[in-house]
This record gives C-alpha cells, structure tokens and sequence, in this order.
C-alpha cells in the first residue's frame, strides 16, 4: 500500500481510486498496525482537503464530498482494524448549539475527528446549556465542542461556556467553536480556547491540545 | 393624492433609479427584515400565526420606526399555517426562525433525474408531494382531496391577507412592499434544498453533473410560467426576490456547469418583461463575479453579505445595483458611533454615481441581528448623510 | 391516473373552477401550489 498516494487520492476525492487501493490492502489481510498506518494516511488525506479549503481551492461542497469519502473508507477499512483495543488520543462532547438546526459542519469535523483517533459523544442539534454540562459531567471530556451556522449561535455558545464556568467545568476542558459566524472577536467574547471554520484545520487544533 | 401614496411614489422611485444605475435624490434603505419584527415588537411567532392583526402590528412597527424605502415583506414569510395543515412539512419551529429541519430533504433517489428532466411538475405532483406530506400518504383519494380542500382554504386566505397588507402598508405607511408573491430559488438550489439534500447534491455534482445541469434547466419553465401567472401586470414597486442557496458552497466550474444557464435563462426572461429582480447573493460571491456581471443591465439589485462591497461595485457596477453593507454583528455587538462610521464610509465610496442601496449584511431573523438604537442611529444618519 | 393527479383535477373543478374563469388562471394556480408544497 502506497501510504502517500493513498493520502494524495483522498486529497484529490478520487472516490474510485481510493476504494480500489483499500480493497485491495483489506483482501491482502493486513496486521491491525498496518491498519492503523492506513487510517492515518487517509487523516493525512482529509488535511489535505483542508489545506485545499483554506487556499480557497476548495468550498463546503468539497468538505462533505470528503466527509462521506472517508466515512466510507473507514468502513472499508473496519474488518482490518482493532476496534477493540484501539486507544483514544482523547474524547470529545460535540453539538451544535441551542437555537440552531444544521449539522453538516459538525459531521464533517466529527469523522475527520474520530478518523484522527477521538472519541466524540455527539450530542446532536439544537443542543441547551444544560445538555452539555450534564454530558461533560458524565464523560469528562477533553474538548468540547461548539458548533453553529445562524448568528443566533454565537449567544448560544457563550452561554454554554458561562454554565460550564458555572458548574465547575470550565478549566477542565477545552473549548473549541466552529461555524460560519465564528470570529476572533466572538471567540473572545464567548470565552472559548479556540475558532475554526475549516473542519481539517479544527482537528489539528485539537490534535495540538491532546498531543 | 395623499401624503402616503405621494411617499410611497418617492420611495419606489428612489429605489427605482438606484437599480436602474442613477444617482436617487439620496441613498435608499431596504428594509431587510424577516422574524426580527416578532421579537422587536414582542411577540412570539406563534402568537403571530394565531392573530393577523398582532402579526401587521409587530411588521408596522419594525417597518415604520426606522426610514426604510422598501421592505421585504408585510408578514412573517411563510404560510407555516398552509404548511402545517399538510401535515407538519420540513420546518422546524420550536426555535423562532424558520429553518429547514436538517436532513429530512433527501426524497428523491439518484435514479429519479431522468423522470424529474422529462417533466419536473408532473414528477414533484405524483411523486415527491406524496413523500413529503402527510395529508397524500393515507385514506382514499376523496379523503385526501378534503383533507387537500382544507389546505388550499387556508392557502387562498393568506394569499388575500398578503395582498391586503401590502395595500395596508401603502395606504397608511406609504411603504412600498417589493415582494409580489415571486420568492423563488433558483433550480439548483431546489435540487439541493428539496429534492436531494446537502449530502446528496453535493455527490450528485461530482457524480453525474450533466444531470444535475438538465434538471435544473428543464426547471426554467415552469418557474417563469409562475412568476407571469403571479405578477399579471408588471408595476415598478413589485419585484421578483431570489434566494440563492447553493452557488456558496461549490467551485466556479462546478457553478458554471451546473447552475449558472438556467440561472442567467430565468433572469433574463424576467428582466426581459421589465420587472425588476432582488436576489440575495449568500456568502460570499467574489469568485464567480465574472459570471453575474452578465445579468441583465439595471434589472437586478443585489444584496452581498461577505463581498467586500467596495469591489463588487467595481467588478459589478455597471450590471447591477449593489446592496448591503452593514454587518449584523456590528448592529448588534457593535456601537452606534461604529454603525455610523461604516455607514459615512460606504456612502462616502459606493453611493457616487448612484447603483447602491443601504441595508444590513443579511436579513434580519432573529433577536441579536440587531440592536434597534444602532438600527435607528444608523438610518436616520443616513437620511441625512446620504443626500444630495 | 396517479391519486395525485386526481386529485388536483378535483380540486380544479370543484374548487378553482368557482372564481377562476380562464384556464391559463387555473394552471397558473396549481403550478403556484405545487411549487409551494414542494418549499414546505
């Protein structure tokens, strides 16, 4: 298995050619340490995508077309690798934040997250202050994440920080906020450890945190 | 002629000359407001869908406390109660806007764009109408018809209260209400919204994009058929308003391919019959600049939300009038010396030589789109500012 | 004949037909509706 033009075909979203060069690794049965070099290149892969995002080369239609190629390349991958005793680099509580319906973002940053090796409890949409720290008080995550789309969700979001300070919380864990109307300013205001509106780009941040 | 009609003149006229790329007498303000009006007055919005009055009470205030020229609309926009008698339909409104409940857009396959190209109506009647609403899914066919009567009851009610408001606003505010009833997106962006979901569009672009470009430009028709059937005659104070959606998301060629033909096809007839189009230009728009700056000259007004307004006036100026400027951060976060800076900057660079319009960065839906003293600050500042 | 067909035939005759004269009115008509529900 080629690991950098594995990386490079995913970069590229050469569907076609990535599901040959996996098949084939899964038909030759692979060690569950070969394995994880594979979903490593494949990370390596959705940074790729990023970076493509970041330069402008790429748009939103571009990270979901990545999202679903690499939920499905893990899924190819599943009956070669060790489930079972796979470590976590660490966990996350991810939602997208009360008031606000959409969820696109928030899959693509969690399957580009979970492929980097985090667990990630996602609590789903339209997600209140309590929910999250009720969530964060039962799974003692490293990160939470916050992500919205409406600029209702930028008061959302600070008001889950303020209960999570409030509970006792807040130093325990790292916030991250993602979506359209995330700001350094807004970051600022609502108290969070970090801003993205780049899924691949997020990761990393949270890779930096954890590693 | 009254006070009010005599206002109302001036108001379309300013608003008139804008678009059509001439200096107005002073720089105009679109009222871009959507559910904010419920909260600024302080209601809910199912108190509003429950009472017409309180609903035109909460849109009078927000409409008139501030100098708009024009406004987006008379009520809240959408006939949610024509939408729950068919069953409960896409929206979610437990939270006060009204937004698509996510993932539940995906009902037609992949397979079926050869039946949606052959006869796009006929295939939304028969096939995904059924999928979508309650009422077409269980009894028999006089069954469902009754329960399809009820509907249409109240479709035809709001219809006629849409347009009695409308001459409210005319008659006893001399507010000019741009929208005829023509609030359309474009093919692609129906693809995407209602037919096969972010997910799937986005595939289907990659995938089968000739598809994709045929269906949209067998939409073409009958989406003309109904924006003539609903503006019978053609009057300067009624446009046609656009909603784009999908172009934010996807690289230029893929634009180009997909969605740009019938995009231009369905403008041009448009202009072509002289009515004016307002179309709200998602995002950000500078990458495909080279494709709009071909729309028809002093038919559109265009409201950018992320452009750098300074450069799309410069690429697209001569097409089309540009509008926008203040963004609701600012309205709502922000001071009101700042609202007044950004709005004496951008009369000072866009308003000479005409083609420019004043209005916040997106509709205005909820709450904390905008502080209504920063609001207020900003507009009259502009009335004074932004004349000749 | 699809229910749905039949449907907005019986809602064109029993319905429309009662203040809309022309046939390019009705049509007009039940693209508008058919538009909206697809929105909804």
């Amino acid at each position: 298995m080629d690991l950098s033009l594995l990386t490079q075909k995913i970069g590229e979203l050469d569907e076609e050619k990535v599901f040959e060069m996996l098949n084939d690794f899964v038909n030759t049965n692979p060690s569950p340490d070969e394995s994880k070099k594979v979903v490593a290149a494949c990370q390596s892969g959705m940074s790729v995508v990023g970076d493509f995002f970041e330069k402008g080369e790429y748009f939103v239609g571009d990270l979901i077309f990545a999202g679903e190629l690499l939920t499905s390349a893990i899924d190819i991958l599943k009956p070669v690798m060790d489930t079972q005793n796979a470590g976590t680099v660490g966990s996350m509580v991810l939602g997208t934040v009360a008031g606000d319906l959409h969820d696109i973002g928030k899959n693509i940053f969690k399957s580009m997250a979970e492929a980097a090796g985090f667990k990630v409890y996602d609590l789903g949409i339209d997600q209140s202050a309590g929910e999250f720290v009720e969530k964060v008080k039962e799974v003692n995550p490293t990160i939470v994440g916050l992500s919205g789309v409406l600029t209702l969700a930028l008061e959302s979001m600070k008001n889950i920080v303020e209960a999570l300070e409030e509970a006792g919380l807040r130093s325990k864990v790292k916030v991250i906020i993602g979506g359209n109307p995330v700001t350094k300013e807004a970051c600022e205001t609502i108290g969070a450890d970090a801003f993205t509106t780049n899924a691949a780009e997020g990761v990393k941040i949270c890779q930096k945190w954890v590693g | 002629m009254s006070d009010k009609l005599k206002l109302y003149d001036e108001r379309v006229k300013r608003l008139k000359d804008a678009i059509e790329l001439r200096e107005p007498d002073r720089v105009p303000i679109y009222g871009l407001v959507d559910n904010w009006a419920l909260s600024y007055y302080g209601i809910t919005l199912e108190e509003a869908l429950k009472d017409v009055e309180l609903e035109y009470k909460a849109y009078s205030k927000a409409l008139t406390d501030f100098p708009f020229d024009g406004a987006l609309a008379s009520r809240v926009t959408f006939p949610l109660n024509f939408v729950y008698s068919l069953g409960g339909g896409i929206f979610n409104n437990a939270t006060e806007t009204i937004q698509i409940a996510t993932g539940h857009s995906e009902i037609m396959a992949v397979e079926e764009y050869d039946e949606l190209i052959a006869d796009p109506m006929k295939f939304i009647r028969d096939k995904i109408l059924p999928r979508k609403h309650k009422i077409f899914q269980e009894g028999t066919v006089e069954e469902k018809f009754a329960k399809y009567a009820n509907s249409l009851s109240i479709f035809f009610q709001f219809g006629q209260t849409t347009k009695m408001l409308a001459e409210r606003f005319k008659t006893e505010h001399g507010l000019p209400i741009t929208n005829a009833g023509v609030n359309h997106f474009m093919p692609g962006d129906m693809i995407m919204d209602y037919l096969r979901d972010f997910k799937g569009i986005m595939r289907d672009i990659k995938k089968c994009p000739d598809k994709v470009a045929e269906a949209c430009m067998a939409m073409v028709d009958p989406m003309v058929k109904d924006t003539f059937g609903k503006m019978r005659t053609v009057s300067d104070d009624k446009y046609v308003h656009l909603y784009l959606h999908l172009p934010q998301f996807i690289r230029a060629k893929e634009f180009e391919k997909v969605y740009w033909p019938s995009f231009k096809k369905y403008v041009e007839a448009v202009a072509a019959r002289g009515v004016k189009i307002l179309i709200l230009f998602e995002k950000n728009w500078e990458h495909l600049y080279e494709y709009i700056q071909e729309l028809p000259k002093g038919s559109v007004i265009g409201f950018f939300e992320e452009d750098d307004l300074r450069k799309a006036k410069k690429a697209l100026g001569k097409t089309m009038c540009i509008a926008g400027g203040l963004k609701t951060n600012d309205l709502y976060y922000g001071t009101k010396e700042k609202c007044i800076e950004v709005a004496k900057g951008l009369i000072d660079d866009l308003a000479p030589g005409g083609g420019f319009v004043f209005a916040p960065d997106k509709v205005l839906a909820t709450k904390n789109d905008a502080k209504a003293e920063n609001l207020k600050a900003v507009t009259e500042f502009i009335v004074e500012y932004g004349s000749k | 004949m699809s229910d749905m067909e039949m449907i907005f035939k019986m809602a064109r005759e029993r319905i429309l037909s009662q203040f809309l004269n022309s046939d390019q009115e009705k049509d007009g008509v039940e693209l508008a509706l058919t538009l909206l529900m697809l929105y909804s």
